[in-house]
């Protein structure tokens, strides 16, 4: 068991490409938490980092306190799992996962007797004098995990280690991986792509995004998933955690008197906002807010902020989701490079989780309204968080 | 006219179809089952029937009596059988070993991408396109006792080097005729193992260094296991090659000094196309043959013994 410090860490290619920069954070001992961005932010290459199978230009790694950056992952005494498993074909199943212990010239009952225990725990006796070749996925996945478990390492590492297996797979083996490591209390370092696997799986998540440039950070933020949920530091987090995502619609703020009104531009939709001293701060200026889909309150036409026809509605049986259209410019994340001509036209599709019962009929109109109190604030240049 | 023309071609064409779609397997495989027949199957099985007759062309052109098995007793007495077969043993045995050994070697070191590697590659398979006839005229010239670059390499290193020549005795010539076969084939190791190589995913040997496995162990335990198919076939091919070493020790030695460098290839050359002892020649064939074919045979009963293909 070991607590693992990323401080500074940067990477930068010969060529010139920037993979990862000024990332820092500590995963504490015992510890679950995931990396999760899109493709290119450099998650992978942080967990590769992490095992020392890539060297890094800047920043070190530390484990426990002591600095591994320029250690051989032989000496680092981490186990990793790998997303298409990497087990050793030739060899049988017990094969696979003695071979570690083997290196340790460790003796041959003491491994017989680890092999066959993880074996057990991982429902994997029968299989033992198997080739991964004849076996299915989710086994092939529990073998890669067992090879991992056997060694009891400082540290796991897993690189979209579910990603492999189908839906229902995916889901169980979440759960079981879950379990797993509240049982046996090894730091984990996780990589993933999926939110749902992020927000469900980890202790803390670190949301990762591609960099341009070594003076950005990959790093957004990093937390609890339900504070991350609840408190995104930034558009970027905003919009990559929760699904459906979040909306974004830009508005005004103007003063009005002591407290704040909001218009949605593009329409005249307008709204008393919270009173809140950052806010104030950006009065006469326009700003985004964010609406999570949950936050949309079916109400009378005459309470209503939002009326609009419903050309689609997905109905999950617990829920409805129903996307609707306004004449309000769009948000992207990656707004501050947006053409000015872009931010002033097109339409802005929004969706809203409503009870099933309140489900329309297609393009009725469905009058909707917002708790006001949780929406989110963001400045519009630099996409961060308007909080007090 | 016109039209009975098209008709007749119609109800034609569905038979001709239906023949050509059952026997399509047959069809394609045909051309390479009639090859082989015509140029192995047919004169191994014409050897094996002269190798019971008294026939040497140039006593008549027809064979003269049937002796049963005397031309096979004859060749395992002949003075040079029992040197042939062990020359062509040590050739091929030590040929395939060294090539394969220093193959890999190469191998290991063309997976490194130091730079200049792609130049190293393509230089690299030259040996392996020149025709073996050429190959040994070439180092008839570096082996020349008088002004040949290796014999003068060899003396500037201090090493001994016979005063009749490298292939003029009998301690070096055998070692030179290797030399030769070396020098031509370890590139053919070195990039037929280079491609299967780089065939072993990167993950099972990171997976390896994790699991703190020594560089020496991913090799033996992971790498030369996963190409192991491909490992056990080209040295399987390579031995039935050197095996039949004829052109190097035609241009180089011609089986001299005495027998030190005859093989059994030279052998069969000789008593066949010097000789004209066609008797003779297809009873030595036909030992030949079932000498290589039990030694591969033995070979690819314990290469693949635990093999599922």
């Amino acid at each position: 068991m070991a607590s693992m410090t990323f401080d500074g860490i940067g990477k930068t290619y010969p060529d010139g490409t920037v993979a990862v920069a000024n990332v820092s954070f500590t995963v504490a001992d015992g510890e679950f938490v995931v990396l999760v961005g899109p493709s290119g932010c450099g998650k992978s290459t942080l967990l590769r980092m992490a095992a020392g199978l890539e060297l890094l230009n800047s920043g070190r790694l530390l484990m426990d306190d002591q600095d591994v950056t320029n250690t051989e992952p032989q000496d680092r005494d981490i186990a990793m799992v790998f997303q298409n498993y990497a087990l050793y074909p030739h060899m049988t199943v017990y094969e696979n996962m003695a071979f570690g212990l083997q290196q340790r010239k460790m003796p041959k009952d003491k491994i017989e007797k680890l092999v066959r225990d993880a074996a057990e725990m991982l429902d994997l006796t029968k299989y033992l004098h198997r080739k991964p070749g004849a076996l299915s996925g989710g086994q092939r996945q529990r073998v890669a995990m067992g090879r991992a478990i056997v060694r009891h390492p400082m540290a796991f590492l897993m690189d979209e280690p579910l990603s492999n297996l189908d839906a229902k797979l995916r889901v169980q083996m979440r759960a079981e991986l879950k379990l797993l490591n509240q049982r046996l209390g090894v730091t984990t370092l996780y990589v993933t792509h999926d939110q749902v696997e992020a927000m469900t799986m980890g202790d803390r998540v670190a949301v990762l995004k591609p960099v341009g440039n070594d003076g950005e950070s990959n790093l957004q933020q990093i937390d609890t998933p339900q504070r991350l949920y609840d408190r995104p530091a930034n558009l970027f987090v905003a919009g990559f955690i929760g699904s459906p995502a979040m909306n974004f619609v830009r508005a005004e703020l103007q003063a009005d008197g002591a407290s704040l009104r909001a218009t949605i531009a593009g329409t005249g939709i307008t709204f008393p906002v919270p009173a809140s001293a950052a806010l104030s701060a950006y009065a006469g200026r326009q700003v985004i807010a964010g609406i999570r889909p949950e936050m949309f309150l079916v109400c009378s036409e005459a309470e209503a902020l939002f009326n609009e026809p419903i050309p689609v509605a997905e109905a999950l049986g617990a829920d409805t989701f129903v996307f609707f259209d306004i004449a309000s410019p769009p948000v992207t994340v990656s707004d501050a490079e947006e053409p000015e001509e872009f931010r002033r036209k097109g339409t802005n599709r929004l969706v809203a989780r409503i009870p099933p019962v309140a489900t329309p009929a297609p393009n009725q109109r469905l009058p909707l309204t917002v708790d006001l109190q949780k929406l989110h604030w963001f400045d519009p240049l630099t996409g961060a968080a308007i909080r007090d | 006219m016109h039209a009975t023309t098209i008709r007749s071609q119609r109800a034609l064409a569905p038979v001709r179809r239906g023949f050509v779609r059952r026997n399509l397997p047959y069809l394609l495989i045909a051309p390479s089952v009639i090859m082989l027949l015509a140029l192995i199957a047919y004169p191994l099985l014409f050897a094996l029937r002269s190798s019971f007759y008294f026939w040497n062309l140039q006593v008549g052109p027809e064979p003269m009596a049937f002796v049963g098995l005397d031309n096979y007793v004859q060749a395992l007495n002949a003075f040079d059988f029992r040197a042939a077969l062990t020359n062509t043993l040590i050739l091929s045995v030590l040929g395939t070993a060294i090539e394969f050994g220093l193959g890999l070697t190469i191998a290991l070191v063309l997976l490194k991408a130091l730079p200049g590697m792609n130049v190293v590659r393509a230089l690299l398979i030259l040996p392996t396109t020149i025709a073996p006839i050429v190959v040994g005229f070439l180092f008839r010239y570096l082996y020349d006792p008088g002004g040949g670059l290796l014999t003068w390499v060899l003396q500037s290193l201090w090493l001994p080097v016979p005063a009749e020549g490298i292939l003029g005795s009998p301690t070096t010539a055998l070692a030179a005729i290797l030399f030769v076969d070396i020098w031509q084939w370890t590139p053919f190791f070195a990039i037929v193992l280079y491609a299967s190589l780089l065939s072993v995913p990167d993950e099972i040997i990171e997976a390896a260094r994790l699991d703190r496995a020594s560089a020496w162990t991913i090799l033996m335990r992971i790498k030369l296991p996963l190409i192991r198919r491909t490992a056990t076939i080209i040295v399987m091919l390579r031995f039935m090659q050197i095996f039949n070493t004829f052109d190097t020790v035609l241009v180089l030695t011609r089986g001299g000094p005495g027998t030190s460098t005859r093989t059994l290839g030279y052998s069969l050359y000789e008593q066949g196309l010097v000789n004209f002892n066609v008797g003779l020649v297809s009873a030595q064939t036909w030992i030949t043959v079932l000498i290589v074919n039990i030694i591969v045979a033995l070979y690819v009963f314990f290469a693949f013994r635990n093999e599922e293909w």
